[in-house]
């Protein structure tokens, strides 16, 4: 990542004389932000759902051909939005086969955004090769948003003050994104404290300014003593100060503060169906006020959850414990009834974030859905560890791609190939290397390829596009 | 410890005729490639292209070995292969890399050497491996890549280093001896420190820190926690990379101090003004936080608000936030240079090293005494680090480094991953789960530190602590109001592995989960790679009438060869938990009506068990067992995992710890003493570390 400053006022005068001498009109000129032009043929942003645990193949592909198809039961909650979307089929993702050591997840979460395999191939040092596709975005189009990107997790996993590691999106080799999972923390974490007044917010933002130009000093007197890992490790902290520091100095810009409610007994670790809401509220709140312009919404519970919401639907519960340890071991077992709902749910969530992008209108005016690329995708094809033939779907502003169509690169009929033992070892027409291409060229980038470079893949951006 | 790397002479040479068109010797010394490394790159080319049996990188030679007269110090690539390698691979590999067995798919697939032309296929086979990975030959066996057949030997056995001149003989043929860089030895007066990531301090380690410097308790949760999701301990670098949210974290964490620290009472120091109370009170503070005298520059950048004319107090406090954010805090061995240190210093400095044994050893920041001893150069001695360990060892706060590294050891973290079925287990909550830990910490730190403080106890010690809470699960009856010390029976609740929450750690929501128990014995306690082959199924088939229960279902699923390899293992070891539900509460049938089996044997270490009691008893008194907890300890110590050139400490480290008789003091104090905690990188001085003079 660049070291470059990003903005023009000197740091050493906002800290010289001190908080009580900086006037309100020096920050206030700080917040302006540049003009931009109003949709246009890049998305202004980007948006990446991620759920875990693969999907039921036959239930996340359209039936029909590439302009005629109707949606499986599995992708019905899309139904209102398919004009504004492009289903794709038979993505591989060979970075996760070029890995030698690791089990099967891990080779596909720390490679399914990246496109790369692992940064060395030891298991006691498992991290991704390279930053991921939203990251690589984030860099080129959302430097001077306050916060770039915002990523926030549905599910548990994380800690106790609700903060996730992701293990599927990454700034770089060994720096994880690490998301918010409370949408209460996610919601100071971004709006900050509502108490706070204007008058001591200035204060704040002048002392926070001086304070973390200080520790950037503090920084660079140590960083040429350290070796090359260690100098890595400062280098990525001292990325994440500078952007801090310039959120600080540029302030926020006025924007309406969401308000979340939960029922009483939420528990923000298991309750998706509760956490999804609340979370795409947030997002697309801070997105429509620019505060970034990629985010990710990343569900986690993938292993031993209920889905106790679904129980109605499926008529029982989800996962039988008299047949299945858990989730995970039930999604194992090629196609289990039940399982389809709550691959439907997150085909739900999905529409849920299309519906709030639609209901929206960004800082300039514009509808949010217009002006922003969602991209959806699981790490596997299937809950067999299948890397090959992973669906997508794109949605929004699509970089000039026809909307309304379904893009099918699977090798053989979605059943039969669902139904074969060795379908998750043949290969696709296409690769997610190739689909994160056609985003980066989406988004304004003559890029030919992401991630990897590999002799017998296929290169370019995803044809059909 | 009987060690196979003591004995010198080879016996594995076969009786085999040389095979003339194997490998020769080239004989004269100025026919070898002009470098290691440019011929290890050309024979290594060659090798893979020869893929006709006959590598060419061979083929040169081969005339040689008919010509060149026999010089009697010269081992020729030729002997060394016929002699040395290939019977090696046929004793320690071909027994799963043959055409029949379970390695049958590696690109490692070797003949047995009774078969004609065997010798030179097989070393056909071998160059084009080392020609697609020149390191894969080495790191398998060695389990440092994960390796279906285990850890053969490890990198200090006199078979690795057979397997490494081979290596490197394929990489620049035609010597008479190992060409290139040899194998790590222990004996060779260099220090051998591996790697030393740059780590933030834990959550523990930061309110420490805090505590110390200001007297204050940091909300719980505020400092960024540790990523638990690969199961890697807290103090290890890799679970403590700093995020954006995590830098945001910690600038509040740094404003909750400044707002709740005694600033008033700082700024009363006794000096005439407050400017100059608050400039001691930022030097003082700032030696606290950095665990170490300030460099002028630093002290520059802390006084710059005073300086500028900020009210003392407002500039005391944003020294306070900077100092907290500042990565000299944030970081262990954050020390700029000194202008006048050497260029590489060859151990860490006094400041460094104290305040690496006190987060190591009491999770904190050195204290009065430490710092005496480090500003005194005390530490300068073995004798001096290991007498300042063993006084930190007595701290209470000793205690929960225990607690901690059990925490971590035993994944406990999984807990809050697998909240347990409510319709079976109404009692579940998160205060259960937090009461699950405190039984387990007042065991490891109350019965087990406090105690006898040996391996054995941690395994087998049969006193506990119960409360009205946990007396079912343990079949107890109520002792009333608090915590109560009790006598639990041997045979089913000695020790850490038959407590309610490493068993509820390693269970599913419902049910208890056999692979999980015996992957964590494996991989923890016996320290097994268990990464399982690419493609492979992890799960089990669902119950049929066939495989009604657990132990049927998992013989089906091992069944499979590509399965079968890891479960052979993992199985028996977790089957003999199954007197254990899913949060630790015994049983005697399965939830099916089954009566439970929890009978097994394993080869390694052999011998067969009913029940977890015998099973502890087989694996805890074994070296393996101890050699790997003496690991993980000390990769919890250095906050990285073990690397090949850790293998002369690891081997001190397990021999001491198994003579010693178990005692986890001692081996604390001995991690403090190892290279890799004393030394810094590439150290270019290889002498010991001087003792201090008088």
């Amino acid at each position: 990542m660049s070291h470059a400053p990003r903005r023009g006022l000197s740091r050493r005068r906002l800290f010289a004389g001190g908080a009580a001498l900086l006037s309100a009109p020096a920050l206030h000129a700080l917040s302006a932000r540049p003009a931009r032009a109003a949709v246009g043929l890049s998305p202004k942003r980007l948006i990446v759902l991620h759920t875990p645990q693969g999907c039921l193949l036959p239930e996340a592909t359209p039936i029909g051909d590439e302009r005629s198809f109707t949606l499986p039961f599995g992708l019905d909650p899309l139904e209102a939005h398919r004009d504004r979307l492009l289903f794709i089929s038979g993505l591989d993702n060979r970075a996760s086969s070029l890995n030698t050591v690791g089990n099967a997840h891990q080779q596909a979460n720390l490679t399914a955004f990246t496109g790369q395999p692992f940064f060395v191939q030891d298991t006691a040092r498992l991290t991704a090769g390279g930053p991921s596709i939203e990251q690589v975005v984030a860099e080129r189009i959302a430097a001077d948003t306050p916060f770039g990107r915002i990523d926030l997790a549905i599910g548990g996993g994380g800690d106790s003050a609700g903060f996730y590691t992701s293990d599927r999106f990454y700034v770089g080799p060994s720096d994880p994104i690490v998301s918010i999972n409370d949408p209460f923390v996610a919601l100071s974490r971004i709006f900050g404290d509502g108490a706070i007044s204007p008058a001591d917010a200035w204060a704040l933002r002048a002392r926070r300014a001086s304070v973390l130009d200080a520790v950037s000093d503090q920084l660079r007197l140590l960083r040429p003593t350290l070796d090359t890992d260690a100098k890595a490790r400062l280098d990525a902290h001292a990325d994440k100060l500078a952007a801090l520091e310039a959120r600080v100095v540029s302030g926020l810009g006025a924007c309406e503060r969401p308000r979340p409610t939960a029922p009483s007994g939420y528990n923000n670790s298991f309750d998706d169906n509760v956490s999804a809401p609340l979370m795409i509220d947030l997002l697309v709140s801070a997105m429509a006020c620019d505060y970034a312009r990629v985010g990710t919404l990343e569900l986690t519970n993938g292993h031993d959850h209920a889905f106790p919401w679904l129980w109605a639907d499926n008529g029982g519960p989800i996962v039988d414990p008299a047949v299945w340890d858990n989730w995970h071991a039930m999604v194992h077992a090629d196609y289990q009834p039940g399982m389809e709902h709550v691959y439907r749910f997150y085909m739900s969530v999905l529409a849920q974030l299309l519906d709030r992008l639609a209901a929206t209108t960004d800082v300039d005016g514009d509808n949010m859905l217009d002006g922003t690329m969602v991209l959806w995708m699981p790490e596997f094809s299937s809950g067999r560890h299948w890397v090959r033939n992973i669906p997508a779907i794109l949605g929004g502003h699509l970089g000039g791609a026809e909307a309304g169509r379904w893009i099918d690169h699977l090798p053989l009929p979605v059943e039969e190939l669902h139904d074969r033992a060795d379908g998750g070892y043949i290969d696709g027409g296409a690769t997610t290397q190739q689909l994160f291409t056609s985003v980066l060229q989406a988004f304004g980038g003559d890029d030919d390829h992401f991630g990897v470079e590999e002799a017998a893949a296929p290169s370019g951006p995803l044809p059909g596009l | 410890m009987s060690r196979a790397r003591h004995f010198r002479i080879l016996r594995w040479a076969l009786p085999l005729a040389l095979s003339a068109g194997a490998l020769g010797c080239a004989g004269a010394p100025e026919d070898k490639p002009a470098t290691g490394e440019e011929g290890g790159a050309d024979g290594a080319a060659d090798g893979a292209d020869g893929g006709d049996g006959s590598a060419d990188g061979a083929e040169g030679s081969a005339d040689g070995a008919d010509t060149a007269p026999t010089e009697p110090d010269c081992t020729t690539d030729a002997e060394q292969w016929s002699e040395q390698a290939a019977p090696l691979l046929a004793a320690e590999c071909s027994g799963c890399h043959q055409a029949a067995g379970p390695a049958s798919a590696s690109r490692l697939l070797l003949l047995p050497l009774s078969e004609d032309g065997a010798l030179d296929a097989n070393l056909a086979v071998v160059q084009a491996l080392v020609a697609a990975d020149a390191a894969l030959l080495l790191r398998k066996p060695t389990a440092q890549t994960a390796h279906g057949g285990g850890q053969r030997f490890d990198v200090l056995d006199e078979r690795y280093a057979v397997l490494h001149e081979l290596v490197a003989r394929i990489g620049a043929p035609g010597g008479c001896a190992h060409p290139g860089p040899l194998p790590l030895r222990c004996d060779d007066g260099q220090r051998h420190p591996g790697s030393a990531p740059l780590r933030r301090l834990h959550a523990a380690q930061a309110e420490a820190a805090v505590l110390d410097a200001f007297g204050l308790r940091l909300p719980v949760g505020i400092f960024p926690a540790h990523a638990t999701g690969s199961g890697a301990y807290r103090t290890s670098a890799a679970a403590n990379s700093m995020s954006a949210s995590g830098v945001e974290s910690v600038q509040l964490v740094a404003e909750w101090v400044s707002q709740n620290a005694d600033i008033e009472g700082l700024l009363a120091c006794g000096l005439p003004d407050e400017a100059g109370c608050a400039e001691a009170a930022i030097r003082a503070l700032g030696e606290r936080l950095y665990r170490r005298p300030l460099l002028p520059a630093e002290a520059d950048v802390l006084l710059r608000f005073l300086r500028a004319g900020l009210p003392p107090a407002e500039a005391l406090g944003m020294a306070i936030e900077v100092m907290l954010q500042s990565p000299q805090h944030l970081y262990l061995d954050a020390r700029p240079r000194a202008e006048d240190a050497a260029e590489d210093q060859p151990h860490i400095d006094d400041h460094a090293l104290a305040a690496r044994m006190a987060a190591f050893l009491n999770d904190g920041p050195p204290d009065a005494a430490l710092r005496a001893a480090a500003a005194s150069g005390a530490l300068r001695s073995r004798a001096g680090v290991a007498a300042e360990a063993a006084r930190l060892l007595e701290k209470p706060e000793a205690v929960p480094v225990l607690v901690r590294f059990h925490e971590d050891w035993l994944h406990l973290y999984r807990m809050g991953l697998t909240p347990k079925d409510p319709t079976l287990y109404p009692e579940w909550s998160d205060a259960f789960e937090q009461l699950l830990k405190d039984e387990q910490a007042l065991f490891v730190g109350e019965v087990v530190w406090m105690g006898g403080g040996r391996f054995d106890d941690l395994l087998h010690e049969p006193t506990g602590w119960v409360n009205d809470e946990l007396a079912a699960i343990f079949d107890l009856p109520d002792p009333g109001p608090g915590w109560a010390r009790v006598r639990h029976d041997p045979d089913w609740r000695g020790g850490v592995l038959t407590r309610p929450a490493f068993l509820a750690a390693h269970s599913y929501t419902a049910s208890s989960s056999p692979v999980r128990r015996g992957a964590w014995v494996l991989e923890a306690l016996l320290c097994q790679d268990l990464s399982p082959p690419p493609g492979v199924s992890l799960e089990l088939p669902e119950p049929s009438t066939e495989a009604p229960t657990i132990r049927e279902r998992l013989a089906a699923h091992t069944a499979d060869p590509a399965c079968g390899s890891c479960h052979d293992s993992i199985d028996p070891i977790g089957l003999a938990f199954e007197h254990y539900g899913a949060i630790g509460e015994l049983r005697d049938q399965w939830a099916d009506g089954y009566p439970i089996d929890a009978t097994g044997s394993i080869t390694d270490p052999a011998g067969s068990f009913d029940g977890a009691a015998e099973l502890v008893s087989l694996i805890g008194g074994t070296e393996r067992a101890q050699a790997c907890y003496a690991r993980r300890w000390f990769e919890y110590g250095v906050g990285r995992g073990a690397e090949p050139e850790d293998a002369c400490s690891l081997d001190t480290l397990a021999e001491r710890f198994v003579e010693g008789g178990g005692d986890i003091r001692s081996l604390l104090i001995d991690i403090t003493l190892t290279d890799a905690f004393l030394a810094r990188e590439s150290a270019a001085d290889p002498a010991d570390p001087p003792e201090a003079s008088p």
